[in-house]
């Protein structure tokens, strides 16, 4: 083992000083190593296994999925994960790549955590890397392990046939169902305590998630909805209530968007000249989730408007006074969370993210994809 | 008088609701507890409620003219035909790009007494 592997580092500064960030970026601010499997299940399933079986610190890890950050709650007990990590050049995120959680990568999580620490300097990492896999470029080894520094963006793409026209396509998200390997699943399991852990550290346990494996996952994703004519703010602490709403949030963007592709496939959309389909198909996407979202605030009675703790698709005004401003979908000020919801691709140094951050002061971006579940409901 | 930065947040919030409507009409989710004529009812609220606020006769021809098409999209939807439902609603959304933008309205096509019919740039 390598002996920077369990430095016992601060790692709230991270960067990975081999990558496709410039050495002058180092220095640049809150740069975190980002945990980022492919979906919900792989979120929770992560997020036990890197805290109980990896050592990886809690707050090393941001679950990028909602329905993920609600059990995450649970893994850890109410400590929030979320950080605001957009200050400087952006993130350095270190991709998980799939549910193959290896000592190689937790050697390279710990290099980067010592590099953090400065227990170690950037010729040292490489080196580590290096010797790693016998001499081979750091580039290389991250490619072995499935880690990387951008985003470890690997969508699945639906096949969608559309009336009178030829194949399309949807993409589901940006942790396609697809990227979960065959093979053993680590079950998440609750420990009697509301804390999700690994199986086979909780013998007789209760009934265990079939982490990654779709059917069993969304059962298990119940809605968080209040109950009628509950009084949300006296029922439930400020994380629970921001909770509930990015997590129903997440489950209309879901719907909306197996919607939006029942009612294309069937001919009931048209997709006007001059305009491309995944601009409207995500723009019916995003309409109808707010929709259904503004429903849902109103009818619990929480208070929604530019200055409340809840705004809704509401102008985010450079404070620089540029005159800019950006509007996200769903902007949490109790809980500094910005929500913005996309059918594309978005990753958190585009334009868009650093902007939500910096004009919000540093609230943390999430972008909601729609998680398309049930495969079979869409025209293959 | 009601600002342009208010306006065009309720014309935002129209037009959410009307995708919101084209992708869940007839049959909406149970949890949102809500009915076609409900959500007819709301939207022509709304257009109603812009129609007051502009004195604009051009742009309350728009606006007619949504507010027709969504009561033709309501009974669509009532009488199960969703295509000719979902066809409205995404006209009526035209309708409203068109009142944003402030696009005037012209004849297409004028028709004469006896029935023929010609281009109006002719």
């Amino acid at each position: 083992m390598h002996r920077y592997f369990y430095a016992n580092a601060n790692p709230a500064r991270y960067v990975d000083p081999t990558g496709h960030f410039s050495i002058k970026d180092f220095g640049k601010g809150a740069l975190n190593v980002v945990a980022e499997p492919f979906r919900i299940g792989a979120d929770i399933a992560v997020a036990g296994i890197a805290t109980h079986v990896m050592g990886i610190d809690s707050e090393d890890i941001q679950l990028n999925s909602m329905l993920g950050k609600s059990q995450q709650s649970k893994l850890h007990q109410g400590k929030s994960l979320t950080r605001t990590n957009l200050e400087g050049s952006g993130e350095v995120v270190f991709g998980v790549a799939t549910l193959g959680i290896g000592p190689a990568l937790v050697q390279h999580y710990q290099l980067a955590k010592a590099y953090n620490a400065g227990q170690i300097t950037i010729d040292e990492y490489d080196a580590a890397l290096s010797e790693m896999a016998g001499g081979q470029t750091a580039a290389a080894v991250m490619a072995k392990l499935g880690t990387s520094r951008s985003s470890a963006r690997a969508s699945t793409e639906i096949q969608v046939q559309p009336k009178g026209a030829g194949a399309i396509r949807v993409i589901e998200g940006n942790r396609g169902a697809a990227t979960v390997p065959d093979g053993p699943v680590i079950e998440m399991v609750p420990n009697g305590e509301g804390v999700y852990v690994p199986a086979f550290e909780a013998p007789g346990a209760g009934t265990a998630l079939a982490l990654g494996r779709q059917p069993a996952l969304l059962a298990a994703s119940e809605p968080l909805a209040l109950p009628a004519g509950a009084q949300p703010r006296a029922l439930l602490s400020a994380g629970s209530l921001n909770d509930t709403i990015a997590s129903n949030y997440q489950r209309y963007y879901n719907d909306a968007g197996l919607q939006v592709v029942d009612r294309f496939n069937q001919g009931n959309i048209r997709i006007p000249a001059g305009m491309s389909w995944p601009t409207v198909l995500g723009q019916h996407v995003d309409a109808a989730a707010r929709a259904r979202l503004q429903n849902f605030l109103s009818g619990q009675g929480i208070a929604e408007g530019p200055q409340q703790a809840v705004s809704v698709n509401r102008w985010l005004r450079d404070p620089s006074g540029s005159g800019r401003h950006r509007i996200p979908d769903l902007l949490l000020r109790d809980s500094r969370q910005i929500f913005d919801g996309t059918i594309g691709r978005k990753a958190l140094t585009d334009p868009q993210a650093i902007d939500f951050a910096a004009f919000s002061g540093g609230y943390s971006v999430n972008f909601v994809n729609p998680q398309v579940g049930p495969l079979s409901k869409l025209r293959k | 008088m009601t600002s342009r930065k208010d306006l065009d947040r309720r014309v935002s919030g129209l037009r959410d609701r009307l995708s919101y409507v084209l992708l869940y009409a007839p049959d909406f989710p149970k949890e949102d507890a809500t009915t076609v004529e409900q959500e007819f009812d709301t939207l022509l609220a709304q257009v109603h409620a812009l129609w007051n606020e502009i004195q604009d006769l051009e742009r309350r021809r728009w606006l007619d003219l949504l507010g027709r098409e969504l009561v033709e999209a309501r009974a669509a939807f009532l009488e199960g035909d969703t295509k000719k439902g979902c066809s409205l609603i995404q006209s009526a959304e035209e309708r409203l790009a068109n009142w944003q933008s402030r696009e005037k309205t012209k004849a297409t096509f004028i028709v004469g007494p006896a029935g023929d019919a010609k281009k109006a740039d002719d």
